[in-house]
């Protein structure tokens, strides 16, 4: 609870009646410090009162990234059966402004619109949302966080790959341009993967061998794409963050040209996949995804298609896979 | 800013000026300035603009500068300066508001004004405007809080205000009972005016009691634990005439030992003894008045003295409202031993003397002596309040017993005494009040200035037996409403003015212990009339529990499904037959016979858009449903 200017001039008020009314024994002086002091006490009951009992759902139609202003739907619900809320602020790290309530009848809800930008990935629940009231005085401010129903899963910022790394296009195997279709070669067939384009499924064959038989082209390994992430040493957070935000680039970028794209790190593997839905599986562990603290972890992968290696420094331990790798990129030099 | 904001401003800041003009201490000339508030809040109101800064400036230098003569000429008394000060101020700022803030600085202002004012007057008036302060402070600071969130206008406060209100009362009533408080002062002295009086003192100019009895200020109120006739509030006995005025002779008081909480002056049987609890208000006098005898006196606060006539003093004059509680032996006499201090006469007293062995020729003992002359000076003499000045070379004794013959208490006692002392009968003259108004709103006796008495006090075999010569006077009768405004002023003295630790200790012990019965309750007729307001009150809260429970069902609904609710209840007692699975159709078709068709089936149709449609509910169909179910209710 934060006792505003008002607030702080209103007490010294008190106080200083306080020692008048001491001093002199008058019972009238009493009197008046009796009523400021239950403003007071008034004043810090019903703003727990008032802030009591409110619950927030937060909706989001759209995927949300970090960094970026996007728009959500608050929907503040007062729980209490009797007692209405007055004047709620609801607020959270990266909000605009504030969404305000000047009145909620008990056990009704107000739904406002917010435009909103989350500073960092992760997923936002109880504890990132917060009400503020100053309610019914100004002698005080409280701001608790809110009962939220329903979470929010922030991505990491995306990046402009081309302009981030200008040369990228340009590299040898990473042409960007959609070479999948009838015009391909089959190279040969084998067993559905997760991650696998259900348009590459070989239907007869699938029947045949009662699982999904997939097609695989001559020049599929070439259009995969391996991120190596380096996530080892927590301490460096900045540079951890940037690379999980070029390790989500990549992944937008490569997966919609149609590549396949499988990310390795320290105790998390996310296996070749393409498409929409493998963009947002991906997406989704990055969003979550923690460094590790350990010293060393080795990777066990075969080496598929193009290989790039995000490290955070030269230090970084996961350094000796820059013999394997086909792009090396610092996020210290970033 | 809102209209309602600057109004809440101008009252609070009326309210503080106000609070001290009814003190009745201010100077009017230094108060003048206050009247600047009425066309500054006028032009504020208005929406002109503030006054300039440097012209607020100069205004409020010039102030400090009156202030500092105010406190050295005018007034006199730098407490009082301030107050004049504040006004000013509150004046000044009436042409300079401009942030929240500055409206703030108002109500500030405001409360300094109250807490000034609590220490010039101790009066229920005051009571009054620290209730219209509350109210409109709470109502200010809600209304500060919206205005800081710029939501002012759009909800309607008076709701939350008047429940604050109501709660800020209760909280500030309990802070107030247990708040742990001192009775002395430290530092400074009161500024509270005690009551002018006369007659109280160690010398009373003969004459002077003539002013004060057509004063029908209060100057205490008893409660008493029985009905009695006579009643003799005795205060002090002069002994010493020089024919212009009384004086007491000058002697050491002896101090009453504390025990407990009393003081103990003599032997006292207290299931005997009359209980009498005094409210008085202050006066400039330290005297402590009761029925006589006084055996003991219950006070906190002050120490008790006494003289050797019988007169009780607290130790220095009261500024504020002192309560006590005495306990007198009933009779008209008691023990005393001859002095010939009560012998003295005033030079040139021969008429009177011959008038006195006349009055009494014949007579033997000195009671038949007393008596005569009290008859004769009530039978012969008149009562009158309008005396002229004596003429030149005569005096105002002689002047009343042999040339006007009309005078008044005072005039009458001092004619008896002296006669009484010519006759070598030792007496004195005792001031105190006599009789006062029962007040039946409060049970209680209002004893007021014009209550003031003299009587007369003579030794006769050894004890001192009182002789009242003045004749009996009509008193008009307070109205009804100044005494029932009296009994509130009684409460108010006695419940908040002056609360003491004491009550504090007895309330806790009250709680402590509520059903210390000492005996089984017998069932008559008061505790009938107690069972009946028990069972109306019981009654009560059943109904409002059930309002309560039925609310908050009803509450578990949307506000439409509320409404709805509503509807069909209301249909229901118009006798048409409801049932759950019934549809807004069936309630339309049942309900065709009621000319309510067109406003049903709006509400019907903006129900089923809330219910089903999931359209969203704005203030205005809130108020829609409330329109169409008023027109239903009012069309059946």
């Amino acid at each position: 609870m934060k006792i505003t200017r008002e607030g702080r001039r209103f007490i010294l008020a008190a106080v200083l009646i306080a020692a008048t009314a001491v001093n002199t024994g008058n019972n009238l002086i009493y009197l008046i410090f009796s009523l400021m002091l239950s403003f007071i006490v008034l004043a810090v009951v019903m703003l727990r009162i008032n802030l009591s009992g409110i619950s927030l759902a937060v909706s989001i139609g759209h995927p949300v990234f970090a960094g970026e202003q996007t728009s959500a739907f608050f929907t503040i619900k007062n729980e209490k059966k009797l007692i209405p809320a007055y004047s709620i602020r609801v607020t959270a790290s990266g909000a605009s402004s504030p969404v305000y309530c000047a009145f909620i009848a008990p056990r009704d809800s107000i739904k406002k619109e917010i435009k909103i930008t989350f500073g960092k990935r992760g997923l936002y629940s109880y504890g990132d949302f917060f009400i503020q009231s100053g309610f019914p005085f100004i002698l005080f401010e409280k701001s608790a966080a809110v009962k939220v129903s329903g979470e929010v899963l922030v991505y990491p910022a995306l990046m402009n790959i081309e302009q981030t790394i200008p040369d990228i296009s340009g590299r040898e195997g990473l042409a960007i341009g959609r070479t999948t279709g009838t015009g391909n070669e089959i190279h040969s067939l084998r067993e559905y993967r997760y991650g696998d384009d259900w348009r590459d499924i070989h239907w007869k064959a699938s029947a045949k061998a009662s699982s999904f038989i997939i097609k695989e082209y001559a020049l599929a390994d070439v259009r995969k794409i391996t991120v190596i992430i380096d996530n080892l040493n927590p301490s460096e957070e900045a540079a951890f963050e940037k690379i999980l935000s070029l390790a989500a680039s990549f992944a937008e970028h490569f997966l919609e040209a149609g590549y396949f794209v499988r990310m390795l790190s320290c105790k998390k593997v996310i296996p070749f996949g393409s498409g929409n839905e493998h963009l947002f599986k991906t997406l989704d562990i990055l969003a979550l995804m923690q460094a590790e603290d350990v010293p060393d972890c080795p990777l066990s992968y075969d080496d598929e298609g193009y290989t790039i290696l995000l490290l955070k420094s030269r230090s970084s331990s996961f350094s000796e896979y820059i013999a394997s790798a086909d792009m090396v990129i610092y996020a210290d030099s970033l | 800013m809102p209209i309602l904001y600057k109004f809440i401003t101008a009252v609070l800041a009326l309210t503080g000026c106000l609070s001290l003009l009814l003190t009745g201490e201010m100077n009017p000339l230094m108060t003048m300035s206050g009247l600047l508030i009425l066309p500054g809040y006028y032009r504020f109101f208005k929406d002109r603009p503030p006054a300039p800064k440097w012209a607020v400036g100069a205004l409020s230098t010039l102030t400090l500068v009156v202030f500092v003569t105010d406190s050295v000429m005018i007034s006199g008394d730098v407490f009082l300066a301030v107050a004049h000060l504040t006004i000013t101020f509150q004046a000044i700022k009436s042409f300079d508001l401009k942030e929240p803030w500055d409206h703030l600085q108002v109500y500030f202002m405001s409360l300094l004004q109250l807490v000034i004012a609590s220490d010039l007057t101790q009066s229920l008036i005051f009571g009054v405007v620290f209730v219209v302060f509350m109210v409109f402070l709470v109502t200010a600071m809600v209304l500060s809080h919206f205005l800081k969130e710029g939501a002012l206008g759009r909800i309607k406060v008076w709701k939350p205000v008047a429940f604050i209100s109501f709660f800020t009362l209760l909280v500030t009533i309990l802070i107030f009972i247990l708040i742990p408080r001192t009775s002395h002062k430290f530092i400074g002295k009161s500024h509270a005016k005690g009551i002018k009086t006369t007659g109280f003192s160690e010398k009373v100019d003969f004459g002077s009691f003539g002013d004060v009895m057509l004063d029908p200020t209060v100057v205490m109120r008893v409660e008493l634990d029985r009905d009695i006739q006579a009643l003799y509030w005795r205060g002090l006995a002069l002994d010493y005439f020089d024919g212009n005025s009384w004086r007491k002779t000058r002697e050491e008081k002896i101090r009453i030992k504390r025990a407990g909480e009393e003081f103990q002056v003599e032997q006292c049987d207290k299931s005997r003894a009359i209980e009498q609890r005094i409210y008085l208000e202050p006066i400039d006098s330290d005297i402590i008045f009761g029925l006589p005898k006084i055996c003991a006196v219950k006070a906190e606060g002050f120490s008790l003295l006494a003289d050797s006539g019988k007169g009780m003093y607290m130790q220095g004059k009261a500024s504020r409202r002192v309560k006590y509680a005495v306990y007198s032996i009933a009779g008209d006499s008691y023990e005393g031993t001859r002095n010939e201090r009560y012998l003295q006469l005033p030079p040139g007293s021969e008429r009177i003397t011959a008038l006195a062995g006349s009055v009494t020729a014949g007579k033997v003992s000195d009671e038949q002596k007393a008596a005569l002359i009290e008859a004769y000076l009530k039978n012969n003499y008149t009562y009158s309040l309008s005396t002229s000045e004596p003429p030149a070379g005569v005096r105002p004794i002689e002047d009343f017993i042999f040339n006007t013959k009309k005078g008044y208490c005072e005039h009458y006692a001092s004619a008896m005494v002296i006669m009484l002392r010519s006759l070598d009968i030792p007496a004195r003259v005792v001031t105190g009040f006599y009789g006062g108004e029962k007040n039946e709103y409060g049970g209680y006796i209002i004893v007021r200035q014009s209550n003031a008495h003299s009587w007369v006090e003579a030794l006769i075999a050894g004890k001192w037996k009182r002789f009242d010569p003045t004749p009996e006077v009509p008193l008009l009768r307070p109205s009804a409403m100044a005494l029932f405004i009296d009994s509130m002023q009684l409460n108010w003295s006695r419940y908040v003015v002056g609360f003491s630790s004491f009550d504090q200790r007895q309330i806790l012990r009250g709680l402590s212990m509520p059903f210390s019965l000492k005996r089984f309750p017998v069932l008559a007729f008061p505790d009938l009339k107690m069972l009946i307001y028990s069972v109306a009150a019981g009654a009560l809260l059943c109904f409002l529990i059930c309002l309560a429970y039925h609310k908050m069902r009803i509450r578990k609904y949307s506000y439409a499904t509320e409404r709805y609710l509503s509807l069909k209840r209301l249909l229901r007692r118009r006798g048409i037959r409801m049932k759950h699975s019934m549809t807004s159709g069936d309630i339309k078709q049942k309900a065709s016979s009621l000319d309510i068709a067109d406003d049903l089936d709006e509400f019907l149709r903006i129900y089923e858009g809330h219910r089903f449609g999931r359209r969203e509910l704005k203030q205005e169909d809130r108020e829609k449903y409330d329109r169409l179910l008023k027109e239903i209710r009012k069309k059946i």
